[in-house]
């Protein structure tokens, strides 16, 4: 039915010019998803590319920063948002930045999409 | 011109569900929009990871009240991916026979609201009772209103007999006609078209770049529905998505009036061919793996990923659900406009928040 | 306005579109999920009900040979999927088509059907 999804993997500082390439081609983000794999995150930026879905897979140290996207394309604000939220993954210059208050409120646990709770469960 | 910020929502009374726009007006004129959500989290993709992955089906067709059985499809498609199950092709046909007739109450549903948004009321009424009749097939077909609960990984859980096919044939008869008593006020009202016409523009360029989906980008002129990629049984029925191209509210509520049409249509055409053989297969084993999944929400596409570790619990569940990326466009769309019209703006693209935030 | 008149005509002379719901109430469709009732006296307490219950709203409390063994229900946290139903290999739960009656406090329901305390069934070793 399906046929099978490509998989690019890329480094961390090769991601805003990967995203750029792609963007060129007419292609636009679906969706990003974070995945906690123990050490550190895999996030992952599908792309729809007419008419399939492209995967863009960036690993992430834990305590390592990410460039966000948003400013290549704004459409990725909110999701950015909502990983930094659900993961406290660290993700620099999200053009709409909610400061982690999009979808969590204050008396929320922090990072609830973590496999292993951080031991500070509400923020200073 | 002095500028003032103000609240629209969270409790307001064209808005369903709970969203906050701060409004930054200069005068009547709206400058700055930014939107304030999270009102309705739920930790559904939390929820997912705690509960075995069968049971999941019945929590995903929660995310969503209107569409709450593509959200279960989309889920057991998924899952259906990783595990390499095939669905029997009945179950395919069933699958986009209930979807479709999901999609048929959700934009009368919606058509109902855009009436009531500006203020005309015996229009919403209206709408609303001739989504009444879908209900009742939908009732009648899966055994509930709402929630319908008959999709299950690796088919569905019930079956249409000839019986209630010819009893569903005679209720969709009598819809039509109600349709047509309502659908042409919307094409030829002076009312619709004064608050509708020109209001909230998105031109098709905008609309891609900002990653509109459903009628909002086909109502700028993108042709662009997940249907077209022909997941269950759209590729043998054939498909076309509706495309208008001013990219106003008013191109918004046409394209839902097209596809209210022929989300009838398909009904019926899948009524009509739909294959004997088997509903169901039996699914063994723990999902291993990962995938995702695209599906026509009546709000936009709709897109699922999960990935499975062979344990009996998923590692990871993710719904990016249609309004959640329809935000940014609304962003761009409203500055410019008056404030009287903002909520019909807001409505235009159908928003549902509890998807959002799921 | 002549184009209305039919219409007038017609709301003037016909039935109500509405129906008058507490004395004149719409027949369930056939297979409608509503109530759900289990029969004790087939039940084997296999447990299979439980395990396949996304709302977690049947218990087993006890084990299979016991002789006190009895089974929870929560009617107020069923979501009526009927799974339980579906899976039941001795035909012991069934559902009904007319819907639960409103209550005024979530009931958990024991084997006889009779409203139970759950708190105190768990403190006293069941």
């Amino acid at each position: 039915m399906k046929s099978v999804m490509e998989t690019i993997s890329v480094g961390k500082g090769d991601l805003g010019l990967a995203v750029q390439r792609l963007l060129d081609n007419n292609s636009r983000l679906v969706t990003a998803v974070c995945l906690d794999q123990e050490e550190h995150f895999v996030v992952k930026y599908f792309f729809h590319k007419e008419p399939e879905l492209v995967c863009l897979a960036v690993k992430v140290g834990k305590d390592e920063e990410l460039p966000g996207i948003s400013g290549l394309h704004l459409n990725a604000a909110l999701i950015e948002n909502e990983m930094k939220e659900f993961f406290g993954i660290n993700i620099t210059g999200i053009a709409l930045d909610f400061g982690g208050r999009l979808l969590l409120s204050e008396e929320s646990p922090r990072a609830p999409l973590l496999k292993k709770r951080p031991e500070t469960q509400t923020e200073g | 011109m002095p500028r003032m910020t103000f609240p629209f929502g969270p409790q307001h009374p064209v808005l369903p569900e709970a969203i906050q726009l701060k409004l930054t007006v200069e005068d009547e004129r709206v400058v700055e929009v930014l939107p304030a959500i999270g009102y309705m989290h739920r930790g559904i993709e939390k929820a997912a990871e705690k509960n075995p992955y069968l049971n999941n089906v019945f929590l995903c067709e929660r995310i969503c009240g209107i569409c709450s059985f593509i959200h279960g499809m989309a889920y057991c498609q998924t899952i259906e991916e990783i595990m390499k199950v095939e669905v029997p092709p009945r179950a395919e046909y069933l699958r986009v026979i209930w979807s479709e007739l999901s999609r048929l109450h959700s934009h009368l549903l919606w058509l109902g609201l855009l009436a009531d948004s500006f203020g005309f009321e015996s229009l919403f009424m209206q709408c609303w009772r001739v989504r009444e009749i879908v209900l009742d097939v939908l009732e009648m077909t899966t055994g509930q209103r709402v929630i319908q609960s008959t999709c299950v990984i690796g088919g569905v859980r019930r079956d249409i007999d000839a019986e209630q096919a010819a009893r569903m044939r005679e209720m969709l008869k009598t819809l039509k006609p109600q349709i047509d008593a309502v659908i042409p006020v919307f094409k030829h009202d002076y009312t619709i078209k004064s608050r509708t016409v020109g209001r909230g523009v998105l031109p098709k360029d905008q609309a891609w770049k900002l990653g509109a989906v459903g009628p909002t980008l086909r109502g700028s002129g993108g042709a662009w529905d997940a249907r077209m990629t022909g997941y269950a049984a759209y590729d043998e029925l054939g498909f076309e998505p509706m495309v208008e191209t001013d990219g106003d509210s008013y191109a918004r509520t046409l394209v839902r009036v097209r596809e209210t049409y022929q989300a009838y249509e398909l009904v019926l055409k899948a009524l009509d061919r739909l294959p004997e053989g088997e509903t169901k297969v039996k699914v063994k084993g723990f999902p291993n793996g990962e995938a995702a999944i695209r599906v026509e929400q009546p709000r936009g596409e709709l897109f699922y990923y999960a990935l499975g570790d062979g344990t009996s619990h998923l590692e990871r569940l993710k719904v990016r659900t249609p309004t959640f990326v329809n935000i940014p466009a609304l962003l761009t769309m409203l500055p410019g406009c008056e404030i009287a019209d903002v909520p019909v703006i807001v409505l235009s693209i159908d928003p549902c928040m509890s998807c959002t935030e799921r | 306005m002549p184009w209305m008149i039919p219409n007038i005509a017609k709301n003037l002379t016909g039935a109500p579109a509405t129906r008058k719901y507490p004395f004149e109430k719409r027949p369930y469709f056939p297979g409608a999920r509503g109530r759900l009732e289990v029969d004790f006296l087939t039940c084997t307490f296999c447990g299979l009900c439980e395990r396949v219950c996304p709302a977690q709203a049947i218990k087993k409390i006890g084990d299979k040979k016991d002789p006190d063994v009895t089974m929870l229900y929560k009617p107020f946290a069923c979501i009526y999927c009927a799974r339980c139903a579906e899976v039941c290999k001795f035909g012991s739960i069934k559902i009904f088509e007319e819907h639960t009656a409103p209550a005024d406090r979530k009931l958990t329901l024991g084997r006889e059907g009779e409203p139970v305390d759950e708190e105190f069934l768990l403190n006293n070793g069941f």
